[in-house]
């Protein structure tokens, strides 16, 4: 990766680290609307980056969010699980001849194959990240119903970013 | 070694992941320790300042709230002062003589400032720095640690202000603390240290240096605060009532604070007297 590049992922990285502390996690409609809207950066890395390193730039975000948050571990253990699920769901809808390396998006793969990619990884996400946060079984309804709507919410934000065209 | 670098290398990226997840799941399982680890914790320098700076926008848009909540809260602390002011003023005049009247459920006291006041004219009066607002209302009894000092006759929302005894306008109803008989307190306008009683009975027993004290029959002023001490009596010729001369219990030229009497049954006395007199 160029310099250029990494500068961008860089500023991706904070962005988003920003957006998620400080604006999507003190949405306070309803008391469970709380979409994972970071998870933005692992959706979009590239797909020819060492696979070890992508494992440890989603650890360290979900590290840093933790701090935020004080949430320690939860979103570091989310975040690399699906990172590492990545290649596997990219794979799983991704033809078998498209290059190697490139940026997930609509652009590139086209609306179904982005949008069933996108929403295999935000409900991982959620569902994982809100059953670590109730650790436990009881209530697990509240757990689901969480992970549906900021599901959506998030799978909606994330589409209104891409360039369609 | 050569094929353990191998192994290593092929599956050395799933080795990361449950590497990194063990990590997580630990932090995860012993969270209450890794709180208390501040440099974990949004308390840490790094995000304790991103917020405070994030908080600093957001501050702006919460600050008619906040400004409110200060003024409620001031106006509790006030409204505190002024109680324990008025209790503190209650237990000096214990320690210090005799109790005026003690604070229960039937009065309230306000404490108040006497920012204005005259006592060289024929109608003199005098202003206090509470009002409305602070529970004022026309026609409650004014008295300071010696003594009476007038009747509430105005009210805006801060500020009052009183008909004093040394006014020729003032009617206050007293009597003897001794023998208990009834007069009306006048002041005929000339000297403010003393003050007239009048509607005495002749037949009543008045003696020099009694005490002068509120009968307690209007809902204005609790029984038994000093109004004066007799100074002169007479009975006059050509009179029915006595002619007494009294100094006031209040000095009126240094007078500085004050407590505004609140009568809570004020409406239920009224109308049960009105009831009385159809």
């Amino acid at each position: 990766m160029s310099t250029n590049l990494v500068l961008k992922h860089t500023l991706r990285f904070i962005v988003l680290v920003l957006l998620q502390v400080l604006i999507f996690n003190n949405i306070r409609f309803l008391g469970y609307v709380n979409p994972l809207i970071y998870i933005w950066f692992i959706i979009s890395f590239p797909t020819g980056v060492n696979r070890s390193l992508t494992l440890l730039v989603a650890f360290l975000m979900g590290g840093v969010i933790d701090i935020f948050s004080n949430t320690p571990g939860m979103y570091a253990f989310a975040t690399v699980f699906v990172a590492f699920a990545r290649k596997d769901l990219l794979q799983l809808f991704v033809p078998k001849d498209m290059y190697a390396n490139y940026e997930p998006s609509v652009k590139v793969l086209g609306l179904p194959i982005f949008l069933k990619y996108v929403t295999c990884m935000v409900i991982v996400l959620h569902l994982l990240l809100f059953t670590l946060e109730a650790f436990s079984f009881q209530h697990y309804w509240l757990v689901l119903l969480k992970t549906a709507i900021n599901s959506v919410v998030t799978i909606l934000l994330v589409l209104s970013t891409q360039k369609f065209k | 070694m050569e094929q353990l670098l191998r192994f290593l290398m092929r599956y050395g990226v799933y080795f990361l992941f449950v590497f990194l997840e063990a990590i997580s799941f630990v932090v995860i399982v012993n969270q209450n320790s890794f709180q208390r680890a501040s440099f974990l914790s949004s308390s840490n320098y790094i995000s304790a300042s991103v917020y405070s700076a994030a908080n600093s926008f957001v501050e702006y848009f919460g600050l008619s709230e906040a400004n409110k909540q200060l003024s409620d809260e001031n106006n509790q602390l006030k409204n505190r002062v002024v109680r324990l002011e008025a209790e503190l003023a209650q237990l000096t005049d214990t320690t210090d003589r005799r109790p005026l009247v003690l604070a229960d459920k039937e009065y309230q006291f306000i404490a108040a400032k006497v920012i204005s006041n005259s006592v060289n004219k024929l109608k003199n009066s005098i202003t206090l720095n509470k009002g409305r607002l602070d529970g004022i209302e026309p026609e409650m009894g004014v008295i300071n640690n010696q003594g009476v000092v007038g009747v509430v006759s105005a009210v805006t929302d801060h500020y009052a202000s009183v008909i004093p005894v040394l006014n020729s306008k003032s009617r206050i109803s007293c009597k003897s603390k001794r023998s208990n008989d009834f007069g009306v307190l006048l002041w005929n306008g000339i000297d403010p240290d003393y003050v007239q009683v009048d509607e005495v009975p002749r037949h009543a027993v008045i003696h020099v240096r009694d005490t002068l004290v509120t009968s307690g029959f209007s809902s204005i002023f609790p029984e038994g605060i000093p109004v004066g001490y007799v100074t002169r009596c007479a009975t006059p010729e050509n009179k029915s009532y006595y002619s007494i001369e009294a100094k006031t219990a209040a000095i009126f030229r240094t007078l500085s604070y004050v407590k505004v009497v609140k009568f809570k049954y004020k409406e239920e006395l009224r109308e049960v007297q009105k009831e009385d007199e159809q």
